[in-house]
């Protein structure tokens, strides 16, 4: 079978007719097939819905427990037949759960990568090279400027100002599902052992990470707590929340953003960002570009992001590349945190 | 270099006028010298290289780059020194192990100094070799000359006097008399050393400011003892001439910061029959350049106006000190 007749782009998602299933799909559908638990991956509303026990949790928390028909867990490594293909979950390193996802049929195997990430992070499974024919990837910093380099190195920085400026808090915005987790580990593993504290929006599924056996230290809500006490502190608090009136509760905040987008300066001036952290859950130019090779796939499709720069460089390489123009996906940061939205903390 | 960067980095992003003088006090109390003389040279404009240029840096992107992914990126970033410092490439030939110390910010701008046009492209890349993004970021920044990072000569001056708890005005007063990389001035503020002397036989003077008067101020005011002008439209300058060593007359023309422009008004000099020195306004009546006016204090507040009497009843400020006194019109 041909690749494109495994999967097809389609305005619900990047369907599997011969397993009857949509890989993320973005409007409700019957059966549905899920990389990762962000909300434009993962949506409420399909029939059945198959994915990693904690993607699972996740659109529980987020969304009830009555966010599909029926449910069905599976494991990294676990493989399943579905009507004529085969599905195998990969763990894509992108956020707890995440996972690629590997369709075969016959000799001919495609891999839609959903997000994903190749930087080492405390608090989910390492990705994975999986061999393919085709492998689907996303393209959000599919551009030679991004290099996201040291984590580690960032939340020094960050460590830095909080050591320079005592007197302040240091209020650090980071989506509240995966990046805000990460960057907590990120700051246990700097040796930084003070409490923490967290915005109302970042409580659940904080929590959740904690049951999942994540390490995070001592963390506090930062509801009722008084201005003068919050000087010299880290809150972790959603980026839309940043630019709140939220954060008159805090003494002089130094506002700071953990995103990719923070390599590039006018991105994180027009965000009114005083210290950008440049810590992404999404692979840079070269994680991308040394993935792509690794997987030894001839063809290449982009879903979304910087896809021409990509798609541009694949052809370089004598790889068949094409955009996949698939609606709906974004990258986390850039959008509204949709947590926050639901104001639990407002 | 990389703390230079940091610095820089850091600076680009503080709105605070406050935290950014915490940022550079700190930067100068950790930073040995001449790295910190040198990073107060950049800052205040007091360096250029008059061989690095944007086009040479594009010329070193592009033969190292795919120049579609050049294009694509410049327009994203929107930056030339920004889009080669991020995509320069990763020098894969040289070992890691092997790696040589990033340069420090001295050994850069002594070797920008010396260097001559044909050896530049090669020292450039070499060291955007051994830098990372953001070292390449504030490297490109020095050798262009064009920082952007909303720092004025002034708050870098005011940071430095605060190492000492000095008032940045007694900086200000020493600044045309001393060099990069000011070792004399942070031996003085750190209290190692003399107090620098100013040996310039014509300095600059921190000029005072208008103030509005607001109506309530007049109770206070004798019109006795004020005189008041037309505020005229033109460069604020200061002139200043005196003796040096040798007995020869110097003369000098000064912009309201400081900056010595005598050089851009060749045919004013020797116009210039001065004693002590003059604040005035620059202006071009008639297509000819004519020294006009100047600004007066009243001994009793602060607050004085801009005078339009003739030349010969202007006031002068007596060059006898590092304090400048004005005499009262009379």
């Amino acid at each position: 079978m041909r690749p494109q007749d495994i999967l097809t782009p389609q305005p619900a998602g990047l369907c599997c007719k011969p397993g009857g299933f949509h890989i993320d799909p973005v409007r409700a559908v019957e059966r549905a097939v899920i990389t990762h638990g962000h909300s434009d991956h993962a949506r409420a509303g399909h029939g059945a819905v198959l994915a990693t026990q904690e993607t699972l949790d996740m659109m529980r928390l987020r969304y009830g427990e009555n966010f599909a028909r029926s449910t069905q867990a599976i494991a990294y490594g676990e493989e399943l037949r579905l009507g004529e293909v085969t599905v195998k979950f990969h763990p894509a390193g992108h956020v707890l759960g995440s996972a690629q996802i590997a369709v075969s049929c016959g000799n001919t195997r495609v891999v839609a990568s959903g997000d994903y990430k190749d930087a080492p992070d405390p608090t989910c499974t390492p990705f994975e090279v999986v061999p393919c024919d085709v492998f689907i990837t996303e393209a959000t910093f599919g551009l030679p400027v991004f290099r996201h380099g040291d984590a580690a190195e960032q939340v020094k920085k960050l460590l830095a100002s909080v050591a320079l400026f005592p007197e302040r808090a240091h209020l650090v915005g980071a989506y509240s599902l995966g990046k805000a987790q990460r960057v907590i580990a990120l700051l246990r593993a700097a040796g930084y052992d003070a409490p923490i504290y967290l915005h109302g929006a970042m409580e659940k599924i904080t929590t959740y990470y904690q049951s999942r056996g994540i390490e995070l230290g001592e963390l506090r809500p930062v509801k009722g707590m008084k201005k003068a006490d919050l000087a010299g502190t880290i809150t972790l608090a959603p980026p839309s929340a940043t630019s709140d009136v939220w954060t008159r509760r805090f003494p002089d905040p130094v506002t700071a953003f953990a995103s990719g987008w923070m390599r590039v300066r006018a991105r994180a001036r027009q965000g009114g960002i005083e210290l950008p952290l440049v810590i992404s859950d999404h692979a840079d130019w070269d994680g991308l570009t040394t993935t792509i090779r690794a997987t030894g796939a001839g063809e290449i499709w982009v879903t979304h992001g910087q896809e021409d720069a990509l798609v541009h460089w694949c052809k370089t390489q004598g790889l068949a590349a094409r955009p996949l123009d698939l609606v709906g996906y974004g990258d986390e940061d850039s959008g509204a945190d949709e947590t926050a939205v639901a104001g639990e903390d407002a | 270099m990389n703390r230079f960067a940091e610095l820089l980095d850091r600076l680009a992003y503080e709105p605070g006028r406050n935290n950014k003088l915490r940022l550079l006090t700190n930067y100068f109390r950790v930073v040995e010298d001449p790295d910190r003389g040198y990073a107060l040279a950049a800052i205040t404009g007091a360096l250029s290289f008059k061989h690095a240029k944007p086009g040479l840096i594009r010329d070193l992107i592009t033969e190292r780059t795919d120049p579609t992914l050049f294009g694509l990126s410049y327009d994203y970033v929107g930056d030339l020194s920004e889009t080669v410092a991020l995509m320069w490439p990763k020098n894969s030939d040289r070992p890691l192990h092997n790696n040589p110390p990033p340069p420090t910010l001295t050994e850069v701008v002594t070797t920008l100094r010396t260097l001559g046009k044909t050896e530049m492209p090669k020292q450039l890349a070499r060291w955007l070799d051994d830098l990372d993004e953001t070292g390449r970021w504030a490297l490109l920044k020095l050798v262009t000359g064009a920082m952007r990072i909303g720092i004025s000569a002034r708050l870098a001056k005011t940071a430095a006097a605060a190492l000492g708890d000095k008032d940045a005005h007694e900086v200000e007063l020493l600044w045309p008399g001393l060099t990069p990389p000011y070792l004399d001035l942070f031996a003085w503020l750190e209290g190692r050393g003399e107090k620098p002397v100013n040996l310039d036989p014509a300095p600059f003077r921190p000029v005072m400011l208008a103030h509005a008067i607001e109506d309530t101020d007049f109770a206070n005011l004798n019109p006795a003892d004020y005189i008041a002008e037309w505020k005229w439209d033109g460069i604020r300058v200061q002139a200043v001439s005196g003796r040096d060593a040798e007995g020869h007359i110097a003369t000098r023309l000064y912009s309201r910061s400081g900056e010595d422009i005598t050089k851009s008004f060749p045919d004013l000099l020797p116009s210039l029959h001065l004693q002590d020195s003059l604040n005035s306004k620059l202006m071009i009546p008639k297509s000819r350049f004519t020294l006009f006016g100047i600004k007066l204090r009243s001994r009793s507040t602060a607050n004085y106006w801009w005078c339009a009497r003739a030349a010969c009843r202007v006031s002068m400020c007596c060059n006898n000190g590092s304090t400048a006194k004005w005499s009262r019109q009379n």
